[in-house]
C-alpha cells in the first residue's frame, strides 16, 4: 500500500475530547489561549493603567508646586503619552481570530512581529520610564516628609542616594522585565522563527 | 440554521482536525487544547466564510494557522536515518494499522512546516493550492515535497 492510500485510510478514532466539542454551547464556553489574545488583554490593561497613572501625575503636578517635582512629573507625562498611543495602536493591530485571507507564513510573521513590538515596548518602559518614575517617586517622598525641599535636596548625601537608587533599581527593573518576557515568550518566539525560516528555505 | 450547518460541516470534516492535531500535539493535554483552539477559531471565523473555497480547504487553513501559532511544547525536528520501532497495536487488520501508525510516526519526525506540506499533498491538494495556503511559491512547494518524500522513503524502508 503506498503512503497516499495509507494516509487516506487514517480514520478518526473515537476521541471524546473532539466529540465533546461538537456542540455550539460547548464551543461558546471555551476560552482561547491564543498568545495574541493574551497580549491584547494585557495591552488594554496597560493602557488603562497608563491613563489612570497619568491622571494621578497631573493631580500631583498641581497639588505639590515644587518645580523640581513638577519637571519630573511633566517629563513622565510626556514620555507616557507616546506609550499610550503605541499600546492602543498595537491593540488595534491585533485581530483574533486569524484573517482567513492570510497564508500561514504571513500569519507566523505577523505573530512574531507583534510579540517583538510588545517586548520592545516593555524595553522602552524599562530604560526610559522607570528611571524617571523612580526619580519622581524619590522627589515626591522628599516633599511628603514636610522638611524644606531645597534644604534636603542641597545635601550631597541626598543626591548620592537618589543616583544610587536609580542606578540599582533601573537595571533591576529592566533585567527583571527582560527575564519575564523571555520566560513568557522566549521559547515560543524561537519556534515561530524556526518555522518561518524553514518555510522560507529551499 | 447557521449553527446547524457549521456543525454538520465540522462533523463531516472532523478527520482533518483529527489528523492534523495528532501530527502536532505532543501530549494528551496539548491535543485537547488544540482541538479547542481549532474549533473556537473556526466558529468565530464562520460568519466570514462565503463559500469561495471548499469548507475542507477553509478548515485546513484554520487548523494549520491555529496549530502553528499556538504555544506548544517544542517538537523534535532532528532528521534521522531510521525510525525507532513502534509496537503493534491490537485491533483491526494489524498490518494496515501498523503501517498507518508507522506513517504517522514518520511524518511526526519531519519539521513542523514540512508536516503541513506533506499532509496537504497526501490529502490531494495540488502544489499551487498548497503554496497559496502556506504563502510560498509553487516551485518552492515542489522542491520541498521532493525532499520530504525522500526523507519519508528513508524512514519507511
Amino acid at each position: 500500500m503506498n503512503i497516499q492510500e495509507q494516509w487516506k485510510n487514517i480514520q478518526p478514532a473515537p476521541d471524546d475530547d473532539l466529540l465533546s466539542l461538537m456542540d455550539i454551547s460547548a464551543i461558546n464556553k471555551l476560552s482561547s489561549k491564543d498568545p495574541l489574545k493574551k497580549i491584547k488583554r494585557n495591552l488594554l490593561c496597560n493602557s488603562r493603567w497608563a491613563i489612570v497613572i497619568t491622571m494621578g501625575c497631573i493631580w500631583l503636578f498641581f497639588r505639590f508646586p515644587v518645580w523640581q517635582l513638577q519637571w519630573c512629573i511633566g517629563l513622565l507625562v510626556l514620555l507616557t503619552l507616546p506609550i499610550v498611543v503605541i499600546t492602543l495602536s498595537l491593540y488595534l493591530k491585533i485581530r483574533v481570530p486569524h484573517p482567513l485571507s492570510s497564508p500561514l507564513l504571513q500569519e507566523l510573521e505577523r505573530y512574531e512581529r507583534i510579540i517583538r513590538q510588545w517586548i520592545n515596548l516593555h524595553t522602552y518602559l524599562g530604560l526610559i520610564i522607570y528611571p524617571v518614575s523612580i526619580a519622581g517617586g524619590f522627589l515626591l517622598g522628599t516633599v511628603l516628609t514636610g522638611k524644606p525641599f531645597e534644604a534636603v535636596m542641597s545635601k550631597p548625601s541626598t543626591i548620592i542616594i537618589l543616583i544610587s537608587t536609580i542606578a540599582v533599581l533601573m537595571p533591576l527593573c529592566y533585567f527583571m522585565d527582560k527575564w519575564m518576557m523571555h520566560k513568557s515568550f522566549g521559547r515560543y518566539l524561537a519556534i515561530l522563527k524556526q518555522n518561518i525560516e524553514h518555510l522560507k528555505s529551499e | 440554521m447557521s449553527e446547524k450547518i457549521f456543525l454538520e460541516q465540522i462533523r463531516s470534516s472532523q478527520g482533518i482536525i483529527y489528523k492534523l492535531v495528532n501530527l502536532y500535539a505532543n501530549t494528551g493535554e496539548e491535543k485537547k487544547d488544540l482541538y479547542q483552539e481549532v474549533l473556537l477559531h473556526a466558529w468565530k471565523a464562520w460568519p466570514a466564510f462565503r463559500g469561495e473555497s471548499q469548507f475542507s480547504t477553509w478548515l485546513y487553513r484554520i487548523c494549520l494557522n491555529t496549530i502553528l501559532t499556538q504555544k506548544r511544547k517544542p517538537s523534535r525536528v532532528d532528521y534521522r536515518e531510521t525510525l525507532p520501532d513502534i509496537p503493534h497495536q491490537p485491533g483491526n487488520p494489524i498490518e494496515i494499522n501498523h503501517e498507518i501508525q508507522h506513517l504517522q510516526h514518520a511524518i511526526r519526525q519531519l519539521a513542523e512546516t514540512d508536516r503541513a506540506i506533506i499532509s496537504m499533498h497526501l490529502d490531494g491538494y495540488e502544489n499551487p493550492e498548497i503554496a497559496a495556503t502556506l504563502g510560498i511559491t509553487s516551485n518552492h512547494v515542489a522542491v520541498k515535497l521532493h525532499r520530504i518524500k525522500q526523507q519519508l522513503a528513508n524512514f519507511l524502508k
